[in-house]
Formats: C-alpha cells, sequence, structure tokens
C-alpha cells in the first residue's frame, strides 16, 4: 500500500521532532508537564448548595510526557485516565494543577492560549461513530478543523483527501461517504486522520482501538506506529489493555482511584512491577498458554468508586500486603533505586522483589 | 452446489459422547429480511456439544458467533428471521417449539447471560424479586420459598451480604455484582445449558478474572453445559474445554481449546494468533490480517476468508471448503490446510 512504501521512506529520513520550528526547549524538556491536576465532581450539595460529597476523579496527578515518546496510562474505571486525558484538552475545566506545554502554561495569561493548545495537541475518542457529524461528509468533517483556524477551503480539502490516503482509505472511493457508511475501523481511522488535520505535536488516544475487533485492531496500531515515525508525533495512549499498551508504549503510567500508583519505563514496569495494584491488574489477565489457566482472582470485589475514600494509602482496603502505616499515611510518588520508575506503594521494594507473596509470571502468560 | 458441501460436513460422529449430546445443530441457517436487503448471518453451522462440556465460540463482530447463540433459544425476532437447519437442545427440537413449549424451556433447560446485566433487570423491581418470580413462575412453588432460593443463589455466586443486596434495584449493584446477579438469575431454575454471550466483555480485567472462575467454578459444581461467545482468546483460553472459530458466519476450525490455541491451522486462526499486540512485539509492526470481514448480504462464492488469506488461490474463491479431520476432533474448513501445518 502506498502509505506503507512512504513509511519506508520516512524511517530513513532524518527524525521530524529535532526539526520542528515548533519545537522550544529542545529534545530534553518535555512536551507535557503536568503538575498536581485536580478535579473533583460534586455530586451532593447541602441546603446552601456546599459540596456534601464528591468524587475524586483526578486527585492531584504529576507526570510528564518525553518528546517523542508514547506513554501508556492504564487503569480500570473509575481511576481518572479518561478524566485525565478530558482535562488536558480543557474538555473540562480542572480544579486546580497546571499543565505546562513545550515549556508554556497552558490557559494562563501569558501562556499558551486553549486555541494555540488545541492545534498542538488533539484527540481521538473510544467511540468512532460518536466523534463524528453524521451530517457532514468525512472529508468535511476532516477539514473543518483547519478551516477553522484559518486555512482556506481549497487547500483544507487537499489537507484531507492527503490525510485520507495517508491514513490508508482512498480519498477518491471515501471522500464523499458518511461516517455511517463506514465500518468502525474505517472511521477510526477518519477520526485519526481528523485529529492530523492541524498537524499537532501531540495525540491522545483515549480508548481508540478499544471498540476494534482483534484483526482491526493490528491494523489502526500499525498505522498509528507509521504516522508517529512520519510525523514525529508524541502519544498519549490510555487503554485498559495491558497487552496493546505494552506494545505500544515506551513509558507506562497505572493509575488508581485518581492517583498515579506507578509508573515507569514499559519493560521495567511490565516486569517487575512496583505496586500490589499493578501486580494484580497483570495477573488477571487472562493466559493465553494453553493448559495454564488462572487459578485464584488477584483482588476480590469491583474498583471501589471514588467517592468515600479511605485515609492513607487508597489501594489498601483491597490490598494483600497493606500494613498499619498503608492504612494511616497516603504513600508519596517515590523514585525507586535505578531512576525512571516510580510507585506509591510504602512497601515497593517487597513488592518488586516479590518473593513475599509468588504470582502467576505475566512472562509466560503472553 | 452447497448442499453437498454441507452435508459432507454434517456426518461428523460426536466424539466421546457415549450419551446424547446436549446440543445438536444441524447445518443452521439464519438470514435476515428487511425490505431492502437479506442478511446471510449464519450459513450452515454444525455444532454439537455434550453433557459437562464448555465450548467457546470466537469470532468477530458479524461473524454470527451471538446470532447462532440466540438461535438456541429462539430469541432472535421472528417476523425478521429465517431459520432452518434444526437445533435440538436436549432431546428437544426448538425450531418446532410451540410459544408455549418455548417459554418452559427458556429458563428451565437452557439460560442465557448477556453482556450488559443491567438491561437483563427490570429496573422497577429488586433483583430478589425478580429471581423469586423467575422460580415461581417454572416450578410453581411459593413467593417465600421462591426468596429462599434467590438468597441461596446469591451466596452461591458470593455475593456479600447477599440477604441485603435481595432488596437492592439493579442500579444498585456495581457492575461485577450485576454480572453476579444476573449469573444468579440465570441459575435459579438449575439449567442444563448455559448460553453466555460475552458476559466479561463490558468489566474491568480485575472484575472479568472473578466472574470466569465463578462461571468454571459453577459450571464444575452443577455439572452444565455452557456455550460462551466471545472474541478475547484469552477469554476463551480460561473457560472453554472447546474453541469453535466463526467467520462470515461458519465455523471455520473446531477443535479442543489447547491445540486450537497452540497449533492453529485455520489461515483465520492463525491470522487472530499473530496480529495480537504484545510486548515481544514491541518495535515492531504486527502481521495485521488485512482488509475487512465481507458484507454479509452478498458474501462471496467459495470461501469467505479467501479475499484476506496469504494462501489462497484460485480453488479458494469458487468452491466453499468442508470441514477436514485434523485428528483428535480438530477439525478446519480450508483448502490448503497443507500449507500452514507447522
Amino acid at each position: 500500500m502506498s502509505h506503507q512504501a512512504r513509511k519506508e521512506d520516512s524511517r530513513n529520513a532524518a527524525p521530524l521532532v529535532t526539526s520542528d520550528p515548533r519545537d522550544r526547549g529542545g529534545r530534553a524538556q518535555p512536551l507535557l508537564r503536568v503538575k498536581g491536576l485536580r478535579k473533583h465532581f460534586v455530586i451532593k450539595r447541602d441546603l446552601l448548595g456546599r459540596p456534601l460529597s464528591r468524587v475524586h476523579a483526578v486527585d492531584g496527578i504529576d507526570f510528564e510526557v518525553r518528546k517523542g515518546e508514547t506513554l501508556g496510562i492504564v487503569g480500570e474505571s473509575g481511576c481518572g485516565k479518561s478524566t485525565t486525558a478530558r482535562l488536558l484538552m480543557h474538555l473540562l475545566q480542572p480544579d486546580g494543577g497546571e499543565v505546562i506545554f513545550d515549556g508554556d502554561p497552558v490557559g494562563t495569561r501569558g501562556g499558551l492560549s486553549l486555541r494555540e493548545m488545541r492545534r498542538q495537541m488533539q484527540m481521538v475518542f473510544q467511540n468512532s461513530y460518536a466523534s463524528l457529524n453524521p451530517r457532514m461528509t468525512i472529508e468535511e468533517s476532516i477539514a473543518f478543523g483547519p478551516q477553522v483556524h484559518g486555512v482556506g477551503r481549497r487547500e483544507a480539502r487537499q489537507r484531507a483527501r492527503r490525510l485520507l490516503d495517508q491514513v490508508g482509505l482512498l480519498p477518491e472511493r471515501f471522500a464523499q461517504r458518511y461516517p455511517h457508511e463506514l465500518s468502525g475501523g474505517q472511521r477510526q481511522r477518519v477520526n485519526i486522520a481528523r485529529a492530523l488535520a492541524l498537524e499537532p505535536r501531540l495525540l491522545i488516544l483515549d480508548e481508540a482501538v478499544s471498540a476494534l475487533d482483534k484483526s482491526v485492531e493490528a491494523q489502526v496500531l500499525n498505522l498509528l506506529g507509521d504516522l508517529k515515525q512520519e510525523y514525529g508525533l508524541t502519544y498519549l495512549f490510555i487503554s485498559h489493555d495491558l497487552n496493546v499498551v505494552r506494545y505500544v508504549s515506551d513509558r507506562v503510567m497505572v493509575m488508581y482511584l485518581g492517583k498515579v500508583a506507578e509508573v515507569g519505563d514499559s519493560e521495567a514496569l511490565y516486569r517487575a512491577p512496583a505496586h500490589p495494584y499493578t501486580r494484580a491488574l497483570m495477573s488477571a489477565m487472562p493466559s493465553l498458554e494453553p493448559g495454564r489457566r488462572t487459578q485464584t482472582a488477584p483482588l476480590a470485589g469491583d474498583p471501589p468508586n471514588p467517592i468515600d475514600l479511605p485515609p492513607g494509602c487508597r489501594f489498601c482496603p483491597r490490598c494483600p500486603l497493606a500494613v498499619d502505616l498503608c492504612r494511616g499515611t497516603e504513600p508519596e510518588l517515590a523514585a525507586l533505586p535505578g531512576g525512571g520508575h516510580l510507585s506509591a506503594c510504602h512497601r515497593a521494594d517487597e513488592v518488586q522483589s516479590a518473593v513475599s507473596n509468588p504470582q502467576p509470571s505475566v512472562e509466560e502468560s503472553v | 452446489m452447497k448442499s453437498d458441501v454441507m452435508t459432507r460436513t454434517a456426518v461428523q460422529a460426536p466424539v466421546a459422547a457415549p450419551v446424547e449430546p446436549l446440543v445438536e445443530i444441524r447445518d443452521l441457517h439464519v438470514h435476515f429480511g428487511t425490505p431492502r436487503r437479506q442478511v446471510q448471518a449464519v450459513n450452515g453451522v454444525d455444532l454439537t456439544l455434550a453433557r459437562g462440556e464448555v465450548l467457546t465460540i470466537l469470532g468477530e463482530s458479524g461473524s454470527g458467533k451471538s446470532v447462532t447463540l440466540r438461535s438456541l433459544m429462539r430469541l432472535l425476532p421472528e417476523r425478521k428471521t429465517r431459520l432452518t437447519g434444526s437445533v435440538r437442545v436436549d432431546g428437544q427440537d426448538v425450531l418446532a417449539m410451540s410459544r408455549r413449549e418455548l417459554s418452559r424451556f427458556r429458563g428451565r433447560t437452557a439460560a442465557m447471560i448477556f453482556q450488559e446485566p443491567m438491561l437483563a433487570f427490570d429496573p422497577v423491581f429488586s433483583v430478589g424479586d425478580q429471581i423469586a418470580e423467575t422460580v415461581c413462575r417454572h416450578e410453581g412453588v411459593s413467593r417465600r420459598e421462591g426468596l429462599a432460593r434467590a438468597l441461596e443463589l446469591f451466596d452461591r455466586v458470593r455475593i456479600p451480604s447477599a440477604k441485603r443486596r435481595l432488596a437492592n434495584y439493579p442500579h444498585e449493584l456495581s457492575g461485577g455484582m450485576s454480572q453476579r446477579a444476573m449469573i444468579a438469575l440465570a441459575l435459579s431454575c438449575r439449567p442444563k445449558l448455559l448460553l453466555a454471550d460475552e458476559p466479561t466483555t463490558a468489566l474491568d480485567a480485575t472484575v472479568q478474572i472473578q466472574i470466569l472462575l465463578l462461571l468454571r467454578e459453577l459450571q464444575r459444581e452443577l455439572g452444565m453445559s455452557v456455550i460462551f461467545v466471545t472474541h478475547d482468546m484469552g477469554v476463551a483460553n480460561e473457560i472453554s474445554d472447546r474453541i469453535a472459530v466463526m467467520y462470515a458466519g461458519r465455523l471455520v476450525e473446531t477443535g479442543a481449546v489447547d491445540t486450537v490455541i497452540a497449533q492453529p491451522r485455520h489461515p483465520y486462526t492463525l491470522g487472530l494468533m499473530h496480529s495480537r499486540a504484545s510486548g515481544e512485539l514491541r518495535g515492531q509492526r504486527l502481521s495485521a490480517i488485512p482488509g475487512a470481514p465481507p458484507d454479509m448480504s452478498a458474501p462471496p462464492p467459495g470461501c469467505a476468508f479467501a479475499p484476506r488469506c496469504p494462501h489462497a488461490d484460485a480453488t479458494c474463491t469458487q468452491a466453499l471448503p468442508g470441514m477436514s479431520e485434523l485428528g483428535d476432533g480438530h477439525r478446519a474448513a480450508c483448502w490448503r490446510l497443507g500449507e500452514t501445518a507447522s
């Protein structure tokens, strides 16, 4: 296919990231730095309108996304991964915290305006159908963003056709179609093309491949890999599928009830998880080894909702390793020896050495 | 031309089943008609299920796996559906049942659990009442006895503080809890056959494994037969004795779970295995299956997978391959099996 051939070219070409004129701080400066990001939803108020109970959807998280990397975010429902994505795009107003894009604070006076931020940061959603306007042809949908940002109509359409070709949809055949005339995989390709239409530097993929069939998922993952190479993109890849996250990510961040539980290099984190929750998530993956089935569930019950949080560590009611310290003091996200790997657990060392409680190895189950 | 292939595939003796199999599907075709077009969702499926066996139907969306499952209980809209072939469950001909026989059969001989437990319950009655009602209707016992059974079932599916939970309304239960409640409802009349339509797909990973383990345990305790529908190979491996892979309305490969996962022979199953993303493949392209499944209102002649198949030749696009025996109950429907042996 044509985009396949182009992919080979781009691998030979110099990486685009360094030559990007929009790059300000150089390679060492993280593309995105998030500090103390917080969002609480009030669900009940008293007679005077003062909040009585609230959902701690995102409860003060810090992380950074390095230039050119893919950061994977995993966690179960209610952990705040999608809320984080929405906060970054300012689709939701954060209650607190700072988002710094390539050195510029976003949404503050003197910083990057929301409009400019959205030009550099785009998002692809899980529901490929709901995120397209049913009354626009896909060409119009893709060209819409650039037109809003001042690109001429004709040029925007040309760009749309070029992008369609790039995501593997023949423009002659697909440009004039409406979203309902496409399959789920094709629609997700359109959404990716639309997200790229403003030539962003960071793409947030919120469960972007989760609704696709496995054979189509692989095609879209390949496409995302090619586009990343070609445009020097940085990805924030949110998913609940640990296998897919491990495949795409350079670094992985695990979230639990609105907090970061663990973050680190993908291979290091998968090989030696340093948070009991990460370990539980991994041993909950269905085994794909014939004759070797999971014997016990790592955790009992459902993930609790982030309304009434326990004092201390929020994982401790479900944690097999919890001690008194965990019930009293909330652990900070702290670096482990070796650097680059952070865990919010008082007993991270013991978890990592994993002698205390041998678990079915993940290595063997993939 | 089609029918001779069908009869060839139909002569499969049930392996290791001295007694009559619980489920016997022969040459099942399911077509949905709308004034404008006809969708051929299932095109000649032959399937048997022994008593106490757990079978997974693995397939992607549109492969006909859920439709096959639903035809076992005749849950498809009668007016728009044309069902042909034969479906026998526990010696009864499901397709010939009257309305009355059908309502006795559903719940009592076969019961089903779904992906969305919330939609399976009536939101305005408590879950305990709904289970009790089912028991009363089917077994003619008092409401009191029905509630006692409901409590026993809630304990059985490990719902904590079962008594209090019986009085809950569906919206008061969490995802995993309502899935457990639905399993309790399905088991309320001690069915011989449990049909499960992607019951863990909407659940979180740590809850999914709990439900899979629960189903495995209940199946063993009650000696039920289970047909489980999923698109996830890992889930299939965790739950089943046997796997049947479906593509475009037909079975393409069946066999013991270990065999199908360790040595798949149909190019589609092979493609599915190889396109899985995993840590070892990081930085490499995935060998994705190219293209998309066919439009089932105009399926291609010959093997439906041929347009996406790396091994396809002229034969494949002309004639439909029948099931070939590969030993030990492992079968695949492909003309080019010689090329897929490892």
